[in-house]
């Protein structure tokens, strides 16, 4: 990982590679139905009364998961977590399984050096809404033994590492909706330093509830569309209003490259480099045209080696606000510059909306996809683009990306200044 | 033997148990098990069992007396002792 400096190429052996990939997701329960829904132009934005049964309606755009994460446990595990770490537990187990590893403690019974890092946004949010109204309405009888280990950011990592049994560490990036993309980060730092051998890397998030849409509503952060749901995400078209706010996880198995060549391990992409920065400028506000991300993305790029032209697939953070989707842009044309007249932007929260803590994961995964597969997914709900941004964004077609080798940039922003580029390049 | 009303306490601890505790079902609960070692009901596991067994019964459940239930005969003998008989029942 680089922050900013320009570091030496990675030894081959030490370099990471994604060998596992899992999703959930407002498209579908897992990554290959996420991302085939993706490239059809499905919409996972709903419009929905989240207030409470005995209340008045409270109607909120939303993309909620396409499945339930508890019905992929037991009831009594289910019962045991967060909604946060249920999306977590799901997808960490698609993705040790799409990896050819086991999803359960004989994965770190061996030799292999195992890690567990899952980003969190808002934590276990939900679990401690619920300890409240039962500590408001039936006294401190009525609070769960359980709620405090559930309540905290922790808790889905926790989770994925007791399953695991992930003994050579267990981290929780909290950097807002950066969180799933510093955990990728962070996986990389970990292989490269030779500490670990196999990383479940990730982020989730389950906030889908009248607080946190009514704090972000008050932020005039949110799309005001609630009578065409389809067209509220509009990621970098002039009409865009705000976002919509999603939820799930996304997970990679990064694991050293000579680990995978050991095990004969398919290799989806290469994770090349990472950026990290931060605005240092305010706590909701991306830093003007977007200097913090432009740092990011720079340092992420000389961290994998990369040069500009390199890149034909940008998968942007694009939430589809008005500022931040302008603030990017000019980030992207800062760290490109005229390399990226052949970039191809996506920007698929159009389609499974902000999932905040989730987000750079998830689109971690869609990135590795997007390589694997040669394509760049759709920005489903595009008009037009803004004439403000300067960016080649994909239509509703996916467009083809070039044979030959190839490198795609994943960004991400959060609350708090935060901003992470993660570099991928197809694998061999 | 136990009673009726101790037989009908012994269903309602396996399912409050099978509900707690991860990977173990009704069927797997006998009066004999040893809730640590059988059931594999750790500190945590515990505390919920006896939240459960406060909500469904409204009784309290001191710590002193929660840390010495070992066995699912215990818990049901413990719950004869202090849950008051059903009005017109047999005990």
């Amino acid at each position: 990982m680089s922050r900013g400096n320009r570091a030496a190429p990675p030894r081959d052996g030490r370099a990471a590679v994604v060998t596992g990939l899992g999703m959930t997701t407002a498209l579908g329960g897992d990554a290959p139905s996420t991302w085939s829904a993706l490239l059809d132009g499905a919409c996972g934005v709903r419009s929905r009364d989240y207030g409470p049964p005995d209340g008045p309606p409270q109607v909120y755009l939303a993309a909620p998961a396409a499945v339930d994460p508890a019905s992929g446990l037991s009831p009594v595990k289910a019962g045991h977590c967060d909604r946060s770490a249920q999306f977590a537990l799901v997808a960490a187990r698609e993705a040790l399984r799409d990896a050819g590893l086991p999803d359960d403690r004989s994965l770190a019974g061996g030799a292999s050096r195992v890690v567990v890092i899952v980003g969190a946004g808002l934590g276990g949010l939900l679990s401690i809404l619920d300890q409240n109204r039962r500590l408001e309405t039936g006294g401190p009888g009525r609070v769960s033994p359980r709620a405090v280990p559930v309540m905290l950011p922790n808790h889905a990592a926790a989770e994925v590492g007791l399953m695991v049994g992930a003994t050579a560490g267990v981290h929780t990036p909290v950097s807002a909706c950066a969180s799933g993309a510093e955990a990728v980060a962070q996986a990389l730092a970990l292989i490269r330093e030779d500490r670990a051998d196999v990383v479940v890397a990730g982020g989730t998030e389950a906030g889908l509830h009248p607080l946190v849409f009514a704090g972000f509503a008050r932020l005039r952060a949110l799309s005001q569309r609630c009578g065409e749901p389809e067209r509220a995400s509009r990621p970098f078209d002039p009409g865009r209003d705000g976002f919509v706010m999603g939820e799930g996880a996304g997970m990679l198995v990064l694991e050293s490259a000579g680990h995978a060549a050991a095990r004969g391990a398919r290799v989806h992409a290469r994770l090349s480099g990472a950026g990290i920065s931060n605005d240092s400028h305010h706590v909701a506000q991306p830093a003007p045209e977007g200097a913090g991300c432009a740092a990011a993305v720079t340092a992420a790029l000389d961290d994998a080696g990369l040069l500009p032209e390199d890149v034909r697939h940008v998968n942007a953070h694009a939430t589809s606000t008005p500022v931040g989707d302008l603030c990017e842009a000019q980030a992207l044309r800062t760290a490109f510059g005229g390399a990226l007249d052949d970039v191809a932007v996506s920007a698929t929260k159009a389609a499974f909306g902000h999932t905040l803590g989730a987000a750079g994961a998830i689109e971690a995964v869609t990135t590795v996809l997007a390589l694997r597969e040669r394509t760049a997914p759709p920005t489903r709900s595009l008009d037009r683009v803004d004439p403000a941004i300067e960016l080649n964004v994909v239509g509703r077609v996916p467009e083809p990306l070039p044979a030959g080798p190839l490198a795609a940039v994943s960004t991400s922003m959060g609350f708090g200044g935060h901003n992470v580029a993660l570099a991928f390049t197809a694998a061999p | 033997m136990p009673t009726a009303d101790d037989r009908e306490l012994f269903d309602e601890v396996r399912e409050l148990l099978a509900a707690t505790v991860e990977d173990v079902s009704v069927e797997e609960v006998a009066l004999d098990c040893d809730l640590k070692d059988d059931l594999g009901v750790d500190s945590l596991a515990l505390l919920e069992l006896v939240a459960a067994i406060e909500d469904r019964w409204q009784v309290q459940v001191p710590m002193d007396e929660a840390a010495r239930l070992s066995t699912v005969r215990e818990i049901v003998d413990h719950l004869s002792s202090v849950v008051p008989a059903p009005a017109g029942g047999a005990a």
